[in-house]
């Protein structure tokens, strides 16, 4: 069996596209080989940052030889009048390389048409190959490409060699700025120039010698298990973060692990600044004590860093000590600013944001917080939050920006919350103040965790309301693919604190209150409802979101959502506009327990009730006249109508006690439509039928639209 | 460590190194930059399809860092070795390696990475995708293939190395603060630079007078536009310089708010964009005399040049 190789050598590509750079490879080197009906035993990538490889295995020779069938004229032509060939037949023939005696008629579609078999050999593998090369590297996708030099290809960095190997000849390959060859590149500095591979299949071993480690998986093990020398050398823990060490695996071909070490006082500095000075900046990884009490959350950090070099252990206390004064560089940094912080006062702070501008023309970010503060009042408010915790809320809210203009803030953004937290605490503000400060800003993506204390929640919302709103009011409405302010992720951070945290919240209400505070602070004359109607429809696109993300199904989702728009008043009274979460309820509820022949029945019932109330809105009687109901189907059909008549509309059902009621119903309401003609001579009596109709259907859709349901 | 590694002799090995392959040694500007790249020997060369490989120091301005002079590791004004190198040549990485070695780096010795970087100059309406460099984690260079330079594509496209001297030379001299570098043998640099550093903090802190810097703005910028009107690429382009200057000053001094920075941004890059394209037009007309291919240089100029 054969096996062909083909490495594609890059200067250092950013470590995070690596590893789907070379899935997406497999993916089309795996579409080459089904089109071409290639069989293999087995398909191996290689990454490092400056290669990209893949290594087919298990390789015929030659592909299968197939016969194949090709559809020619139809038979109707194919025949002179003297049942001979026609000149069209003899053409089609000659064209595929076969005698005449060869073709066939057959059938197709209704018609019969000229066939022809023909056995097609099947290509050298190599050569199929070949041919496919170019392909697969020009088809590789990447966010981002560059140009280089002068020539015209683009592609996530300059391609430097290509190694092309069937077994152990070249595959030659022409690309525009180097030709394919057998020659690779071993690490950049432990090994020198160019090396010459031998054999496609044992290039793992080769690339060993030349000090690459090219599978991820072996290298990231080396790494990890260099580190768990040095836990059970020094008794210590060291987090691995597994989207830095994916990233540090990514950054080194030849991975040699050490350990470096900081001066103990830097240790005064909140544990975040050192974690983000080691892991954001300098990839390192922390390193912690070893938790005696398994009990205790809290994890103690010690004055050591580890790293991974890109190369052997020769010289590396040279490595260790340049590592060190760098991180020291950083450190005394973020010390200065964490000491210059602390002698300022939350109002030195509060004053700097009086002019900082948040948006033009929407005021200040001083301003913005005081928005922010109304609002998450008016929201504790309908949270039911006591008048103590609504003092704390607002607390939250006036404090929640300041550290934005804090120095260390500035210098370490990924920071912000977490400053404000610490440095509020070491002003003596209350600690559910100084947690709210920090948990205000969750969830800050669709998997981060939510706030833990009532009091943080009405600020989350209401920053993620505020910031909506104001972008909106200036026309920033995110289309396509561009978000810079991340507003998407903002609507969806609003859908999950209100369906996560199952808030008993009307988006109608706070997106009004929003809206109404920003246009009054500003005074700006806004388009009040345009803008509502706005922020809801991008509100309910996340809520749809949330919902698919769930696993509901898609007309499920359309059934709970659609009723919101469709509220009507009954009885003269405003029916209870139904909550995201009642929605979320519903969709759930629904799911388990859809149990469809007889739902199907209630569907269909309710349905043709609702279509025939809306088809005669002019003779459905504006009260029911109980003598005038006769009919045994009429009689039953009112009373099975009773609890649903003897309800509040401004209630909302519990989705059991609705599923019960329909199930009820159904059959009464099945045999009324199979028994009695709706429309009747007698003006009464079809008022009456109607009337029995609309009542059913209203109050149904005011829980769901039945007709987004689809059966299978 | 083999060499002597005073701030000198860095400058004078790296302008040895890079004279041998065929780069010319410039000067620094003579109008106020932000970094070598604001420099035209960078900014306007870059643009169009003549060769062109310089090397040279670049002081650069950064208000925003001056601390006094008492951070060991920040400063108003640090000293860049720029290289650019048009078209990027296909060993332009192991080029750049040999010159951390001709500076008595060796490789083994050390860790060498190429973290990715990008780069992008709002003011200029430029950028380019690439890496920062480390050495033992400690970011020395910066390696930019230019893909775009005032809002025109990069054809063919430079390599730009951008050394921070600082950065290198208080690695190879093992000091932890800036000011005990030497610069020559028995000279300091806190005895040459600590004044100025100072100085330029206190002025732009507290004494500018930003009203007045206000006006030289909206001066500048229109005395590049005139500039413009009268196809002077590199008058124009001088008082672009000071209008980022000038701009970097008040932005220092905390007298730009955030959203009032975009809109200024946006008016330099106006003006620098006119200016790219207005370079590529005057070369054009002179025929892209920097082009060693003749053949090559005509067809560009039928290219580029309007047809009537």
């Amino acid at each position: 069996m054969n096996t062909y190789l083909l490495e594609i050598g890059l200067e250092e590509m950013p470590a995070q596209m690596i590893l789907p750079a070379v899935e997406q490879l497999k993916t089309l080197v795996n579409k080459t080989c089904e089109q071409h009906q290639l069989s293999y035993n087995d398909l191996h990538t290689f990454s490092t940052p400056r290669r990209l490889t893949i290594q087919i295995l298990g390789l015929p020779e030659k592909q299968a030889d197939r016969s194949i069938e090709l559809k020619g004229p139809p038979a109707a032509i194919a025949k002179d009048k003297d049942n001979n060939w026609s000149k069209a037949a003899k053409g089609f023939a000659a064209k595929n390389g076969v005698d005449v005696a060869a073709l066939e008629i057959r059938e197709y579609e209704g018609k019969d048409y000229l066939f022809v078999q023909r056995m097609e050999l099947g290509q050298p593998v190599p050569e199929l190959l070949q041919g496919q090369i170019e392909q697969w590297i020009s088809q590789l996708n990447f966010p981002k490409n560059m140009r280089w030099g002068s020539y015209r290809m683009r592609f996530i960095r300059p391609i430097r060699w290509i190694v092309s190997l069937w077994n152990n000849c070249v595959v030659p390959v022409k690309l525009e700025m180097v030709e394919a060859g057998n020659e690779t590149r071993g690490h950049r500095f432990l090994s020198s120039g160019n090396s010459l591979l031998k054999d496609a299949a044992d290039y793992q071993n080769q690339l060993e010698k030349l000090y690459v480690m090219a599978d991820f998986e072996k290298r990231r093990e080396s790494i990890v298990s260099q580190i768990r020398k040095l836990e059970q050398e020094f008794g210590f823990e060291v987090e691995l973060d597994d989207k830095l060490l994916t990233e540090v695996t990514n950054l080194v071909e030849w991975p040699t692990v050490l350990l470096g070490e900081f001066e103990e006082e830097f240790l005064e500095l909140p544990s975040e600044v050192l974690v983000t000075s080691m892991a954001v900046h300098q990839r390192y990884f922390p390193v912690f004590r070893k938790k005696v009490n398994q009990d205790s959350g809290v994890k103690t950090l010690l004055p050591h860093f580890v790293t991974v070099r890109n190369g052997n252990s020769e010289w590396i206390d040279t490595v260790r000590r340049g590592n060190a004064k760098v991180l020291r560089a950083r450190l005394s940094d973020a010390r200065f600013f964490y000491l210059d912080d602390q002698k300022k006062s939350l109002e030195n702070f509060r004053q700097k944001a009086e002019n900082v501008v948040f948006f033009q023309q929407r005021g200040s970010q001083d301003q913005r917080v005081l928005r922010i503060a109304d609002l998450a009042v008016f929201i504790a408010g309908k949270l039911n939050l006591s008048d103590a915790q609504q003092k704390h809320v607002r607390r939250i809210a006036e404090l929640s920006k300041f550290d934005l203009e804090s120095r260390l803030v500035q210098e370490f953004p990924e920071l912000q919350g977490l400053m404000g937290e610490n440095y509020a605490r070491l002003k003596n503000e209350a600690a559910v103040v100084c947690r709210g400060i920090r948990e205000h800003y969750y969830p800050r993506n669709a998997k981060d965790s939510l706030p833990a204390d009532a009091e943080s929640v009405p600020v989350a919302l209401a920053d993620k309301l505020d910031l909506l709103t104001t972008a909106f009011s200036l026309n920033m409405i995110p289309s396509g693919a561009a978000d810079p302010y991340a507003l998407r992720r903002t609507a969806q951070g609003i859908t999950q604190l209100i369906l996560g945290l199952r808030l008993p919240l009307d988006l109608r209400e706070l997106t009004s209150a929003a809206v109404r505070l920003l246009d009054e602070q500003q005074k700006l004359a806004l388009e009040r409802t345009k803008l509502q109607e706005e922020l809801l429809d991008f509100l309910l696109q996340r809520q749809r979101w949330f919902m698919q993300e769930r696993g509901i199904r898609y007309d499920l989702i359309d059934a709970v959502l659609k009723n919101q728009t469709e509220v009507k008043a009954v009885n003269g009274k405003t029916p209870h506009r139904v909550l995201a979460i009642e929605q979320l309820q519903y969709a759930d509820y629904l799911g388990d327990h859809l149990e469809t022949k007889m739902f199907k029945r209630s569907v269909e019932a309710i349905v043709r009730a609702g279509n025939i109330s809306s088809k005669y809105p002019d003779k459905i009687a504006d009260n029911l006249v109980e003598s005038a109901l006769k009919l045994t189907e009429e009689i039953n059909f009112f009373a099975a109508l009773k609890p649903i008549l003897k309800s509040d509309p401004q209630t909302l059902w519990t989705p059991d006690n609705y599923l019960e009621q329909l199930r009820e119903i159904e059959p009464v309401v099945t045999r009324f439509f199979e028994d009695v003609m709706v429309m009747d001579e007698d003006p009464v009596k079809s008022g009456n039928r109607l009337w029995l109709c609309q009542q059913l259907a209203q109050w149904s859709g005011r829980h769901l639209d039945l007709q987004s349901i689809v059966f299978a | 460590m083999k060499n002597s590694h005073t701030i000198q002799e860095i400058i004078m090995q790296l302008n040895q190194y890079w004279s041998k392959q065929g780069c010319m040694l410039m000067n620094p500007y003579d109008v106020e930059t932000g970094a070598g790249t604001m420099n035209p020997m960078t900014t306007l060369r870059t643009i169009g399809p003549e060769e062109w490989n310089v090397a040279y120091v670049e002081p650069s301005r950064r208000p925003a860092d001056g601390r006094y002079g008492e951070n060991p590791n920040r400063l108003y004004q640090h000293h860049q070795y720029q290289v650019i190198l048009k078209p990027s040549p296909d060993n332009v990485e192991e080029l750049y390696l040999a010159s951390l070695e001709a500076l008595g780096i060796d490789p083994l010795e050390h860790d060498i990475r190429f973290v990715e970087d990008n780069w992008e100059a709002p003011t200029l309406g430029a950028w380019g995708l690439g890496w920062e460099i480390w050495l033992d984690g400690m970011e020395v260079t910066q390696f930019t293939y230019f893909q775009q330079v005032g809002g025109i594509a990069c054809q063919p496209v430079s390599a730009e190395l951008t050394y921070g001297i600082e950065r290198i030379a208080s690695y190879l001299q093992d000091v932890e603060d800036v000011f005990d570098l030497e610069y020559t043998k028995g000279v300091s640099y806190a005895s040459i630079f600590r004044q100025p550093e100072f100085e330029h903090s206190k002025y732009t802190f507290e004494v500018a007078d930003t009203d007045l810097m206000f006006r030289w703005f909206n001066d500048f910028e229109q005395e590049s536009g005139r500039a413009i009107a009268e196809n002077l690429v590199f008058p124009a382009y001088d008082y672009v310089l000071k209008c980022s200057h000038t701009f970097n000053q008040l932005d220092a001094a905390g007298a730009i708010s955030v959203s009032a920075r975009a809109a200024y941004i946006g008016r330099v890059r106006v003006l620098a964009q006119k200016i790219a394209k207005l370079f590529l037009e005057e070369r054009c007309k002179l025929g892209f005399p920097l082009m060693k291919d003749r053949d090559a240089a005509l067809k560009w100029v039928k290219e580029l040049t309007p047809q009537n």
